[in-house]
């Protein structure tokens, strides 16, 4: 009870850790590296404060309730903080509280802070381009890996099964 | 009981759960994640099993909550994580539409069309009126009261976490 305890107690330091890197390097691309910097010196700080101050002996039994309940907090964490950096609704609803209402032409236009709906379009396209799943030919985009054709068909075959659309929206 | 025995119980209470999960999935329109929903499976899922291996197997699961737990719940969100990109992820419907068309390459004004405003902004500005995060009036969208203190924690967040470009 009390390695899970502890872990779940000290998850907060989380995000102080991720604050720290953010604001020491101070390089506005850090964030997502900060973060997985961040999980790392969390499980660190647990596996320490469980062995050095709880006097817990790290049995397997002990290491596979921490490890696990710490790759949770970690996971929940992930999924906050890519709704704070790349959430659709999260930025609708900050770019309507920001301009204090907004008409429907003006979400699409003014779309995070004015670069609009295309530019999200573009982002997405340009990250897929740089990491090398799909290649830009002046207008065209073309997918050449066979092994991402196997995995989109696989998550195809998926979505099928549970009848959750096409997805993406 | 081995450790490696609880860690199995933790893989099975997931398997059943997935099963149950398709199941209910392919009975029911899925436009929305439903999390809910697939918490409630999940958690129902792991009381059956505790007191399934009670009855059947004389097994006390109970004793061992503070390793079956945490280990169940850390495979149920990883599997949610899963869940929601295939649901959500715009890159992975790109790449769907491009996979899609029989030369597997696509003109962007094309993609265009697909994550048009009728197909993309719309359905999502309805959702938020309906679940009461936005409301209309004379044409503008406004946040409601519980929205506007979410956007405030948001634009703190972007502040510490220092986020010029987001969304």
């Amino acid at each position: 009870m009390y390695p899970v305890l502890s872990c779940l107690a000290l998850s907060p330091i989380i995000i102080f850790y991720h604050l720290l890197i953010c604001n020491i390097i101070r390089n506005r691309d850090i964030s997502i590296k900060a973060m997985f910097t961040s999980f790392l010196l969390f499980f660190i700080s647990v596996f320490v404060y469980l062995n050095f101050y709880l006097d817990i002996d790290i049995s397997p039994y002990i290491f596979i309730c921490v490890f696990s309940t710490s790759i949770s907090i970690c996971l929940i964490y992930m999924e906050c903080f890519s709704m704070v950096c790349r959430g659709f609704s999260m930025r609708i609803i900050t770019d309507i509280h920001k301009n204090n209402g907004l008409r429907v032409e003006e979400i699409i236009s003014g779309y995070s802070d004015g670069r609009g709906i295309e530019w999200l379009l573009k982002k997405r396209i340009d990250g897929l381009v740089k990491f090398g799943f799909l290649i830009q030919n002046n207008n065209k985009l073309l997918v050449k890996s066979l092994t991402i054709v196997s995995i989109i068909k696989l998550s195809e075959i998926y979505k099928d099964l549970l009848k959750i659309g096409k997805g993406g929206v | 009981m081995s450790t490696s025995i609880l860690v199995l119980f933790s893989i099975l209470v997931n398997v059943v759960f997935f099963i149950l999960h398709f199941c209910v999935w392919r009975f029911k329109k899925n436009n929305s994640p439903k999390l809910g929903l697939l918490s409630l499976i999940f958690l129902t899922t792991y009381v059956i099993f505790c007191f399934s291996f009670f009855v059947f197997f004389n097994m006390s699961i109970d004793k061992h909550f503070w390793l079956t737990a945490p280990t169940s719940f850390c495979i149920f969100i990883l599997y949610l994580h899963f869940y929601i990109g295939m649901l959500k992820s715009v890159s992975l419907r790109i790449m769907s539409e491009i996979i899609a068309r029989n030369e597997m390459n696509i003109d962007i004004r094309e993609l265009k069309k697909i994550y048009s405003f009728e197909k993309m902004v719309e359905p999502r500005l309805n959702l938020l009126v309906t679940n009461k995060w936005l409301r209309v009036k004379n044409n503008k969208y406004y946040c409601t009261k519980l929205s506007k203190n979410i956007a405030f924690i948001n634009l703190l967040f972007h502040k510490l976490f220092r986020l010029n470009i987001t969304g």
